[in-house]
């Protein structure tokens, strides 16, 4: 047994209670993660010139779509959102992986990095789970096959004379992970400064108003204001 | 003229493209970004109209935006008050969700589309619904009736041809009440409300007097909620008080399994709501005197409601836009930009085409096993005859929520296992969830009884009506008897008709089982990479993009 082996088997039973204490909700978050997947990489089939390159990505389409079926039996649904969030606006859904954004190089290396990670995350979850993560297996042969093409791909690119772009693509990735995760720590820091900023304004500042501001109107009311203007 | 109709930040973000006088593109964000209900600013949709019009940014004379920032903020800003101190959570979320990007929409549309900031407008909510209706309508003139969630501050609207009359204000709204027992039965708002509208035909409406607690009606049309029993308008995550559970029991959790006490809630709000919108019907009718009706905002295409009005309301025609909800309100901006014009459709299909090269290299280059056939139509027909379920993508994808047959899922209509077979494993949604019929308009009388009016309703797929025989289409007519009909007409769709009239010569009865061509939770699919994914993910038996025909391997 290797020590990368001995040690997954000591962190499995930590894993297990961190990422499947609710493990159909988590399975259908991994199957909406691999469908999603497909969906980018089928459309990024649709654009890319290279006969090759799309063929791959229509074969790792079908691999996600086929990993997205596996672990989605038995998944938990997603929760109800409530009416005031719509009235006020919520965030739109994550953006999904755009071929046209990012280019042929960098588009293969993100997928690239992004199935190695898969790779260990999936190694770790097949650990974790045991017997029952049984069906990570052919899920974990298959994330190594698409580390493999688009390595494969890379090193096309190499060949061709783009190898600057390349490392570039793969150091900007690498950066932008980064900067992501610094990102996000600002902005949760940001947001519980908002959250006092904005609930000290409104508890102090809104409160005096509230007699000038009326009551809700009832009833039909005349329309008077103008249809289009250039003012907001 | 050259004018951008935009509409987005909120639900179903969408872009429209007027050149002098005539609609040339229209397309939802959703159907590019491939997500649902997207509302981010519809920069891919509104570049794939400048593409199908050879412009660019540069070129256009008006880009119209459909709702005022500034107004909605007046509304934010006033609720947060009016609900002081019990409102701290929504005050935060609206002003980081106002000032974060709301209220910069000229400035984005100057930075990320390029266009000069002189040339953005602004038009009213309500106006940009109404001016859909009445624009897209073959009326010359008539009555229009807005109902909505809420815009600026309008939830409701009437209005004589393009004058405005009057409005009902937030929080004051049908649509958010229609949108809280979406929540309450468990489905998502904004997209859930067709399940409660499907819901309440199994249902009976035992809940009436415990709606009367929560809203009174009056007899000039209008409606008061009582606001006690809600909290929509200072509670981002919850929409009812606990007397609201005391009237209506425990809310439905997602997921869970439906009991009669659901169905009855659903067709409780549901009467509800098509008694109030007879109720409007007939205002507007009074203040205006027109004969005809059009219809606009998210209500409207409560298709249940405006087959009452048809059959029931005072005026001898109706009209929906077949994108009645915020994403036509997109063109509604741009027709009032371009001064009032008029762009009656005939047909739906205002989105990107099949491009047979592009489709032809994807197959050929990916490796994925297909033929081209001579006869699209002729070859669908024959396999729906034999009770296969067919992906059908031809020509420009529709505008609005429905499939029109431009991507569309068909099947048999005549198999009474077709609905059996659809909702579990090929549209992997609800049990209950009704199909709905595509039919050669010819045949349409002598399968259902049809209202007076109502003919371009049913082009649209935007009422129902009664079958004669709900046994004759048993795959395509709801449970209570009724069908959201299309009627295909030959000169506005000429290769859906003929596969009609295929399936017709096949099995006696030119009508298929047409829903949209999508997963739950995905919308439509637009290009040949979003079809061959989604078929892939379904048991679907075949494909058929353009002229060639996808199968599922053995």
């Amino acid at each position: 047994m290797t020590l990368s082996q001995r040690l997954r088997g000591l962190f499995a039973p930590v894993w297990r209670a961190v990422f499947f204490r609710n493990a159909d909700q988590r399975f259908r978050e991994f199957a909406d993660t691999e469908a999603y997947g497909a969906r980018d990489l089928a459309h990024a089939a649709s654009l890319m010139r290279d006969p090759w390159l799309r063929r791959q990505l229509l074969r790792h389409a079908q691999d996600e779509v086929r990993h997205a079926r596996i672990l989605d039996e038995g998944a938990a649904r997603p929760a109800v959102r409530g009416v005031g969030a719509s009235v006020l606006g919520g965030d739109p859904a994550e953006a999904g992986l755009d071929l046209e954004q990012l280019g042929e190089v960098r588009f293969l290396a993100f997928v690239h990095l992004a199935e190695k990670r898969a790779v260990e995350e999936f190694t770790m979850h097949r650990a974790a789970l045991g017997a029952e993560g049984a069906h990570f297996d052919g899920i974990l042969d298959d994330e190594k096959r698409h580390v493999a093409w688009t390595g494969h791909a890379l090193e096309r690119f190499r060949k061709e004379g783009r190898g600057a772009e390349v490392d570039e693509a793969l150091r900007a990735l690498a950066r932008e992970r980064w900067r992501n995760a610094l990102l996000s720590v600002t902005r949760r820091a940001s947001e519980y400064m908002s959250v006092v900023v904005l609930l000290v304004l409104y508890g102090v500042l809104l409160g005096p108003f509230r007699l000038l501001a009326g009551a809700w109107r009832t009833g039909w009311a005349p329309a008077t204001r103008g249809r289009l203007e250039r003012a907001f | 003229m050259r004018v951008l109709g935009l509409s987005g930040t909120f639900h179903d973000s969408a872009a429209a493209l007027l050149v002098d006088g005539e609609l040339v593109a229209f397309a939802q964000e959703e159907r590019f970004s491939r997500r649902k209900n997207d509302a981010s600013l519809p920069m891919r949709s509104a570049a794939f109209c400048l593409r199908q019009a050879g412009l660019t940014a540069a070129d256009l004379d008006l880009v119209a935006w459909h709702e005022k920032p500034l107004l909605k903020l007046e509304r934010v800003l006033l609720t947060s008050l009016r609900t002081w101190p019990f409102a701290p959570t929504a005050f935060r979320r609206a002003m980081v969700s106002m000032f974060g990007d709301k209220m910069w929409i000229r400035h984005h549309l100057v930075r990320d589309l390029g266009v000069d900031a002189s040339r953005v407008v602004f038009a009213e909510h309500h106006a940009s619904h109404a001016s859909a209706a009445l624009g897209c309508s073959p009326f010359d003139d008539a009555a229009v009736l807005c109902v909505d969630g809420v815009g600026e501050w309008a939830t409701t609207s009437t209005w004589n041809g393009t004058t405005p009359l009057n409005e009902l204000h937030f929080p004051h709204s049908l649509g958010l009440l229609y949108s809280v027992f979406t929540a309450f039965l468990g489905f998502e708002v904004n997209e859930g409300e067709y399940k409660v509208m499907g819901l309440a035909g199994l249902g009976a409406p035992r809940y009436r007097d415990a709606l009367a607690k929560v809203m009174d009606r009056h007899a000039d049309g209008s409606f008061t909620l009582r606001m006690e029993h809600f909290r929509f308008h200072r509670d981002p995550d919850r929409s009812w008080e606990p007397s609201f559970e005391a009237l209506f029991g425990a809310p439905r959790a997602p997921g869970a399994p439906l009991e009669e006490r659901h169905k009855d809630i659903a067709a409780s709000i549901q009467q509800l709501t098509e008694e109030i919108l007879l109720d409007l019907a007939r205002r507007v009718h009074a203040e205006t005197g027109k004969k005809n009706l059009c219809l606009g905002g998210g209500v409207a295409l409560n298709c249940v409601a405006v087959g009452r009005i048809l059959a029931e309301g005072p005026f001898d025609d109706v009209f929906v836009m077949p994108a009645a909800g915020d994403a036509g309100s997109a063109l509604g901006a741009a027709l009032l930009a371009a001064g009032g014009l008029r762009a009656p459709l005939r047909h739906a299909a205002w989105g990107a085409d099949i491009d047979p090269d592009a489709t032809r290299r994807f197959l050929v280059d990916g490796g994925v096993p297909h033929r081209e056939v001579d006869d699209p139509a002729a070859e669908a027909a024959e396999r729906i005859a034999r009770g296969e379920v067919i992906g059908w993508m031809q020509g420009r994808f529709e505008l609005g929520p429905r499939a029109l047959g431009q991507r569309s899922i068909l099947a048999n209509a005549r198999d009474p296992a077709t609905k059996d077979r659809l909702n579990p494993t090929v549209k992997h949604r609800e049990g209950f969830r009704p199909f709905a019929p595509s039919v050669l308009a010819e045949a349409s009388a002598s399968l259902f009884d049809l209202p007076r009016g109502g003919a371009w309703t049913r082009r649209f797929m935007t009422s129902t009506v009664r079958a004669r025989d709900p046994d004759a289409l048993p795959g395509a007519v709801h449970l209570d008897g009724t069908a959201r009909v299309q009627e295909v007409h030959a000169d506005a769709q000429p290769l859906y008709a003929r596969l009609l009239s295929e399936v017709g010569r096949r099995t006696g009865l030119p009508a298929v089982v047409n829903t949209s061509f999508n997963l739950a939770g995905e919308p439509m699919v637009a290009s040949v990479a979003d079809g061959w994914s989604t078929f892939l993910r379904t048991d679907i038996d075949a494909l058929m993009v353009g002229p060639f025909l996808v199968e599922r391997p053995a």
